[in-house]
């Protein structure tokens, strides 16, 4: 009893001993982690920020859904190129009357282009207590922007939603969204590819011939819209149902497609009953694929080949006129090999020259062009409500810029509205500092396809707008 | 202990209700299996939906009640006695996941008939704040659906909130409804299809049979509210403004 003891203790501490070896390493490992932080800030405008000189702004704003944490660009020397996520930070639920605000803005400001003060909201984020960061605390850099700006790196569809209500894309079939670009990124330049219904994007190229296509951002308007299906039952409707389970009835028509005599005897006919009693019948030596191959043996075209060969072989006995001037000349040429005199082959080289010059500029001629950054066009959309109702007109802004130093050409923008939204014809229009075309045509599902095409090139650091109206369905 | 036997019983019962018609929803093609369905007793899916979404219990939906022209709709929870009565157009808040009588009287297309239909709120919106009173789920009664019902039949609609990106050109609720499905259909997940599912409506011509009627016939027990936050000139008449609703009741029209 006692040694039963002591083992038991002997396997207590042996436990013991076991279970700390193993959590050791787990200490170790737990107190060296260091968790990065999920979103970096940063107190440095980012280069592609930076503000151009020579800017117009333009009467837009893009917003974040916490209107306090934003700057706006005005004041601030600094001219905004995408929207940054303040991420890292939870956002408070007052996004209603921040978005709210914005879209009063943006209706105030839409109808003024050449405001002096731009109400472009600076993305970037610069914490309060960015100079009091002790060490230990996270290192914040730079946040990454959720909009294309340029660089090829950031995928285009991330895109920032302006919403009425922080739960949009939660519950994004209680809104109607126009802008963006969803699911398959859209590729205007090969036969408008992945362009799907709510996309808004900007197709354009730059100055070095390269195709490129932006999307905007994305508006949500609450607009939920209901629908019903319907079934009756009841007395009647048994009977019917009953009929339905007389939809057995259906399976026996499927029997009979199953029993399809014409089935039954292809496969009877198909049966070799009728060739075995041929082969009974002593009937398989007189069979055609037997005589065929019989026929068919390569044995006898082969002698006959044979005999042709044989031929062949005959045929130097017999001396045409032409073969008689060939033996002549065999025989002439094997006379002259007997002899001693062999042939003399003979090769020059001629050198070959190369001449190579090289011009020095003596003096350069022209204007240094200091654009550096390439064309690159973004477009902002803006909605002048965030609720609407069937038959409400909601009157969209697109405000396009080119935040690059060179110009962007063949600039078009296209959106491609929800079914839910019905284009008002006629209202299209851009600005008259850009002119251009507008075409509408119908996109397949019960909507259409706006093309904004501008005539002329645009010119870096340089934008315009264009308002239409659709009818909420 | 009555409590407890009577939990039980209400167990079995539902356990055997579902036990009947799930297969009938299993057996129907469809591209998932959808265990609930709109044949299910009343207040059953709606049940089973809150307590999977953990909606907000304080949260009440409001609800819109049209008629094909005009009527009185008196609205029950759990209670023989209507907690709101009004004319129609009818517009009150109700708690969701629960099921609610309807009273549906003094129609001029059916005089002298009374219908009592039940609506169970699935699900809820999440509009902007301030605004829900706005967006209310259409509850419509079409004249096709109360003559059905008059006639003996049960009429089952299932209200979705539609998808946006699949949209209808036209309004699918009143003018372009969806076909009428085969009684063997699970309508619930043939809405399902086309967006979200909110409410099973249940029009039939079952009356109460006198003051023995069990009190589960009137609801679930929900939470209504008559509507502080109701539009102006919706036709609501509130239980405060027991005048009005005497004269609209009187008059059998507003």
């Amino acid at each position: 009893m006692k040694s039963r003891h002591l083992s038991s203790r002997r396997l207590m501490a042996w436990s013991l001993l076991g279970f700390g070896l193993i959590i050791a390493p787990g200490c170790g490992l737990s107190s060296g982690l260091h968790r990065e932080p999920d979103h970096v800030y940063s107190d440095t405008t980012p280069p592609m920020l930076q503000q151009q000189p020579g800017v117009q702004p333009l009467p837009a704003r893009a917003h974040y859904p916490d209107e306090n944490e934003t700057m706006s660009a005005t004041g601030s020397g600094a001219q905004p190129d995408g929207v940054v996520r303040l991420g890292g930070k939870q956002q408070p639920s007052t996004a209603g009357e921040l978005s709210r605000t914005a879209i009063a803005n943006s209706k105030s400001n839409a109808a003024k282009p050449s405001a002096q003060h731009s109400e472009f909201v600076l993305a970037s984020y610069q914490p309060d207590d960015a100079n009091s960061s002790h060490p230990g605390e996270p290192v914040f850099t730079q946040a990454d922007p959720r909009l294309e700006t340029g660089d090829k790196c950031f995928p285009r569809n991330q895109m920032e939603t302006i919403a009425p209500a922080p739960l949009a894309d939660l519950f994004p079939d209680e809104y109607v969204f126009d802008g963006g670009d969803r699911d398959l990124s859209a590729a205007m330049h090969t036969n408008r590819s992945g362009l799907d219904t709510e996309d808004t994007v900007a197709a354009f190229a730059d100055h070095t011939g390269e195709l490129r296509t932006t999307a905007s951002n994305r508006v949500a308007v609450y607009a939920p819209r209901f629908g019903s299906v319907r079934t009756v039952t009841g007395l009647v409707a048994d009977v019917k149902v009953d009929k339905a389970i007389g939809a057995k009835d259906n399976i026996t028509v499927g029997n009979l497609k199953t029993g399809n005599a014409a089935q039954e005897n292809v496969h009877d006919t198909s049966l070799s009953g009728l060739e075995t009693r041929d082969r009974v019948d002593g009937m398989k030596g007189a069979l055609p694929p037997m005589q065929n191959k019989r026929m068919e043996i390569a044995g006898q075209n082969r002698k006959v080949d044979e005999g042709h060969e044989g031929r062949d072989v005959k045929s130097p006995g017999i001396f045409h006129r032409k073969d008689g001037i060939e033996i002549a000349e065999q025989m002439q040429n094997a006379i002259t090999w007997t002899r001693d005199q062999f042939p003399v082959i003979t090769a020059t080289t001629t050198n070959a020259s190369e001449i190579s010059a090289r011009f020095k500029v003596q003096q350069k001629v022209g204007v240094k062009d200091e654009r550096e950054t390439r064309g690159n066009v973004r477009i902002v959309k803006l909605a002048d409500r965030d609720e609407a109702r069937p038959g409400d007109t909601i009157t969209f802004t697109i405000n396009f810029q080119n935040t690059g130093d060179f110009d962007v050409y063949d600039v078009s923008i296209v959106d491609n509205l929800t079914p839910r939204l019905a284009y008002v014809s006629g209202s299209a229009e851009i600005d008259e500092k850009h002119p251009g075309e507008v075409s509408v045509e119908p996109n397949g599902e019960g909507s259409e396809i706006l093309t904004f095409k501008l005539d002329k090139p645009l010119k870096g650091h340089t934008g315009g707008t264009i308002t239409f109206e659709a009818v909420v369905r | 202990m009555p409590i407890a036997h009577e939990s039980s019983l209400r167990t079995a019962i539902i356990t055997l209700a579902f036990l009947l018609t799930g297969p009938t929803a299993f057996a129907q093609s469809g591209a998932y299996y959808e265990p609930l369905n709109e044949k299910l007793p009343p207040g059953f899916t709606a049940d089973i939906m809150a307590r999977v979404r953990h909606d907000d219990m304080f949260w009440l939906q409001p609800v819109r009640v049209e008629l094909p022209t005009a009527g009185t709709v008196s609205v029950y929870s759990a209670t023989p006695v209507p907690i709101v009565t009004t004319s129609a157009p009818a517009q009150f808040s109700a708690s969701t996941g629960h099921f609610y009588r309807l009273r549906i009287a003094d129609m001029p297309e059916f005089p002298g008939e009374e219908i009592y239909p039940s609506i169970e709120i699935l699900d809820r919106l999440h509009p902007p704040a301030g605004s829900a009173a706005n967006y209310p789920i259409p509850v419509v009664l079409t004249e096709a659906d109360l003559k059905e019902a008059l006639s003996g039949r049960m009429v089952t609609r299932v209200i979705y909130l539609e998808n946006p990106r699949s949209a209808a050109q036209k309004d699918p609720l009143r003018r372009n409804p969806r076909a009428t499905l085969d009684p063997t259909d699970n309508a619930l997940q043939e809405a399902g299809m086309y967006g979200r599912p909110m409410m099973i409506v249940r029009i039939g011509g079952r009356i109460p049979s006198g003051p023995n009627m069990p009190l589960s016939y009137f609801g679930s027990g929900g939470t209504v509210d008559p509507g502080d936050s109701v539009p102006a000139g919706s036709g609501v008449v509130k239980l405060s403004d027991r005048k009005r609703a005497v004269e609209s009741l009187a008059r059998g029209n507003d």
